[in-house]
């Protein structure tokens, strides 16, 4: 397979371009682009119909120099050991980009959930903790939530775990539903740290927060960020939003209430009253101040990333831009918050339940939306720094960021 | 009126070739049987005959649901789905939905209800029906509202049989998000077993596999569910043996999702598996996004698909990662199980979006290189005319990774398609005019 197809082999691609540029030695570099840790095992899954099927499953914890790990378990047919391990490092740049006393972990289970009835789901959650749960803990490594693994899945997870334990540890899961120590704030995290970005740059490079905003992609994130950025920003006009049936345009303004509602009722963001249609390629190229790229990979290419004229690029999905688009905008002067940090507010999240479970004391939205505010911001500031001294684009910066606090705990602790 | 043994039997194959309009000799037959089928928790079926099923809620008529039945489940997408269990498909309102493309009815696999090809609430939500037809009293034209709207004047008996909530919630009020699933009716009323076994004595009576639609109006919570069989007629089957001529291109055999049929298509697009292995994760998306740009510059003629991999795939070293809408107006769907000098990836079968799939009539096909049965003539692909920077110019630089190819640029009449979803066959071949192949 040619090495950059192979998501691991991107990831330490990314980590060798930012290890070369901070001058990291050979030591050093060896172990930080390799997992610390990696459990591979099976798991005897039995079905309704009686018969057992053996699913293969895996856990690595990438690196806990800056703390325990922590990181999502994917349900996934085409789960492979190099997804995890790349989705591994990737939590770990993120964690120390966020300066989260965290490590990067992840795991899965290569399965088709949909085929799965709920009885079964349920046997596989404690199946994969019945495995794990000896590596597992508070302070060495917290399971969390991610592709088809809901909050019921890890609140079986936990369950599990409890029950080999013999006592409760509310924080050895992340995710998990509010009534079982879940945290409050989880619902609309990645879209708050992406508008909180986005202020914090509005500031920074003096861009007008009442200004137009547009959102290519209308789930979850997408339709939480049209509502929260005139809420956290005090203004802004939302000019533009696209979904999969197509997109809806109006330049003095779409209602996000009424657009929301529209989606849930209709199903899509076409129709919608007082709009007219633009195409998704068409919303990227909208003369605005900020572009919420929200919906999938690689919608900003070389073919398009000269036309893009946003001030701010958030990067809510991930991947939407190409590493030579990225090079375009950040020479064109688009100032991109690169998904790396732009959808980084879930994890935080995440972070904040296991504090919660771990004292046993449970914050309100209120203080979780502050301290949520206060990583971003320092993150964001910490990044665009770096950007700024080194001249290089806002996503290297992030990694420079995120690789140097590595290398210096590694350092402190005496490894290397 | 009773019917037994015999009689049901002819009476049956008297419906079938009575043009399938004979409703009421059909709602005779059914009585009887219905008999046999245990009560549900919520309300008993019975069969009741009507001219035009459904009833006037404000200005509006509709039946409460109508349902399409098939006695051979085509649409295998999980081991557990017994095929010959028979199918059904439900939707809100009149049927006119049924078979649109434009929004989800509930497939319902009759050997297994509760398997969704869903893993979570938000993708229900995503895919479950949005709009409903009905007839406008006053005016007698036919209408359309959203799903949501209609139930809100109707009674809690009704939206409980017929919606369901989840954790998803929405973003502004908090509340929880209302889908349609049918998921009452088909856990607390007999409509499931009542659909299978009707569909097993009707095929049996009939000799050959039925497709069935029906209509039913839900009542009060202490009513009888009201059953009113429509049209009964033949399943499509394709013709045997199979009529295509011409050059054999892709064969495959028991692993097909989608009704039988013979088809023709003016053009494929062929995804070479040799120059898509060697690209970068970042070309695999941006490959995805041009098959997107491409299927809008076809507009709505449909055409035959075949790449490497699964289609839909999040993981693009496992294949291809496209959204369904960059794909949509596909009519043949092929997935190449192999890799070039990499791993064979188990075969997904379009199950990545098979709600889309159904809605929009695909077959899908997998190609196992190697198996008996299955064959995949990449070297004509590779070789015939391109016709991708014609058709998108600036793209030239991908025309070794994606071929377009057209059959008259091949000097040929069309590349024609026959798939039987009982064999689950499907065969593709270029087929030439006459004194030609």
């Amino acid at each position: 397979m040619n090495e950059q197809s192979n998501a691991f082999a991107v990831a330490q691609a990314q980590f060798d371009e930012a290890a070369g540029i901070l001058g990291l030695e050979p030591a050093m570099r060896e172990l930080l682009r390799w997992p610390r840790r990696e459990y591979r095992f099976t798991i005897p899954l039995r079905l309704d119909d009686g018969s057992t099927q053996v699913m293969h499953a895996y856990r690595v914890q990438y690196n806990d120099a800056r703390g325990p790990c922590m990181g999502g378990v994917r349900w996934h047919p085409d789960e492979t050991m190099d997804t995890v391990r790349a989705l591994a490092a990737w939590m770990t740049w993120k964690f120390a980009v966020l300066d989260i006393p965290l490590g990067g972990g992840n795991g899965g289970v290569t399965c088709n959930p949909k085929k799965l009835s709920i009885a079964e789901k349920e046997r596989l959650a404690r199946g994969w903790m019945r495995v794990m749960a000896r590596e597992l803990g508070q302070d060495r490594d917290i399971p969390a939530p991610d592709v088809y693994t809901t909050p019921q899945v890890m609140a079986w997870m936990a369950d599990e775990f409890e029950t080999i334990a013999g006592y409760s540890h509310p924080a050895v899961i992340a995710g998990k539903p509010p009534a079982l120590g879940g945290s409050q704030g989880r619902t609309d995290a990645t879209a708050r740290g992406g508008v909180y970005c986005v202020r914090e740059a509005c500031r920074t490079l003096g861009v007008d927060p009442n200004g137009a905003f547009a959102v290519q992609g209308f789930g979850n994130a997408g339709q939480h960020v049209a509502l929260l950025h005139p809420e956290i920003l005090g203004g802004g006009c939302l000019v533009a939003v696209s979904d999969t049936s197509g997109g809806v345009y109006n330049p003095n303004g779409l209602d996000p209430k009424a657009l929301v509602d529209h989606k849930l009722r209709t199903g899509q963001v076409s129709g919608f009253p007082g709009s007219e249609p633009i195409t998704n390629e068409d919303l990227l190229e909208l003369e605005v101040n900020v572009l919420y790229p929200a919906a999938m990979e690689n919608v900003i290419t070389q073919s398009n990333a000269d036309r893009i004229r946003a001030r701010i690029c958030c990067e809510l999905a991930d991947g939407p831009s190409t590493p030579e688009a990225d090079t375009l905008l950040h020479v064109r002067g688009v100032h991109v918050i690169p998904d790396f940090l732009a959808n980084a507010g879930g994890m935080i999240v995440g972070y904040f339940e296991q504090v919660q479970g771990k004292n046993n004391y449970f914050w309100t939205l209120d203080i979780v939306h502050r301290q949520l505010d206060r990583r971003m911001t320092e993150a964001y500031q910490s990044v665009y720094r770096l950007h700024k001294e080194k001249s290089v684009p806002m996503r290297l910066a992030a990694y420079l960021v995120a690789v140097s606090r590595m290398a210096e705990a590694v350092k402190l602790r005496g490894w290397v | 009126m009773s019917l037994q043994g015999h009689s049901a039997n002819q009476a049956t194959k008297d419906v079938l070739s009575s043009g399938a309009a004979d409703s009421k000799a059909l709602a005779a037959i059914t009585e009887q049987w219905c008999a046999d089928i245990p009560p549900g928790t919520a309300a008993p079926l019975k069969v009741h005959y009507t001219e035009r099923p459904g009833a006037a809620h404000g200005r509006r008529f509709y039946p409460d649901v109508s349902g399409w039945a098939a006695s051979h489940n085509p649409y295998v997408w999980s081991e557990y789905i017994d095929p010959s269990a028979g199918v059904m498909r439900l939707v809100f309102g009149a049927a006119s939905k049924l078979h649109a493309r434009d929004d989800y009815p509930r497939l319902v696999a009759l050997n297994a209800p509760n398997r969704r090809p869903e893993a979570y609430f938000e993708e229900i939500c995503t895919h479950s029906q949005r709009r409903a037809d009905f007839t406008d009293v006053k005016t007698g034209a036919p209408e359309t509202g959203y799903v949501l709207d209609l139930l809100q004047e109707r009674d809690t008996h009704v939206v409980e049989l017929l919606t369901s909530t989840g954790d998803a919630y929405h973003p502004v009020t908090g509340e929880p998000i209302r889908a349609l699933t049918c998921e009452g009716l088909l856990r607390d009323t007999p409509l499931v077993g009542f659909t299978r076994e009707i569909l097993r004595r009707l095929a049996d009576a009939a000799g050959r596999p039925v497709e069935l639609h029906f209509a039913l109006q839900l009542g009060d919570r202490d009513g009888a569910i009201l059953w009113t069989p429509r049209e009964l007629r033949p399943a499509e089957t394709p013709p045997e043996p199979h009529p295509v001529q011409g050059r054999i291109l892709l064969t495959s055999s028991g692993f097909t999702l989608g009704r039988s049929r013979l088809a023709r298509f003016e053009r494929a697009v062929y995804i070479s598996p040799a120059q898509y292995s060697p690209l970068s994760l970042s070309n695999r998306y941006e490959l995805a996004r041009l098959l997107g740009r491409l299927r809008r510059a076809f507009g709505d003629s449909p055409w035959i698909l075949i790449g490497p991999g699964r289609w839909g795939t999040s993981s693009p070293e496992l294949g291809i990662p496209v959204r369904f809408a960059e794909i949509n107006g596909a009519g043949i769907l092929i997935e190449l199980a192999e890799m070039h000098d990499t791993l064979t990836p188990e075969v997904a079968l379009g199950t990545h979006f098979l709600n889309d799939i159904v809605s929009h009539d695909i077959l899908c096909a997998a190609i196992l290189s190697g198996r008996e049965g299955h064959r995949a003539d990449g070297t004509y692909f590779e070789e015939m005319p391109n016709e991708l920077a014609r058709i998108m110019p600036g793209m030239e630089s991908w025309a070794s990774v994606v071929r377009v190819v057209e059959a008259r640029a091949c000097g040929g009449e069309a590349f024609v398609v026959w798939a039987d979803a009982v064999q689950r066959r499907m065969i593709c071949a270029i087929e030439f005019g006459r004194g030609r192949g």
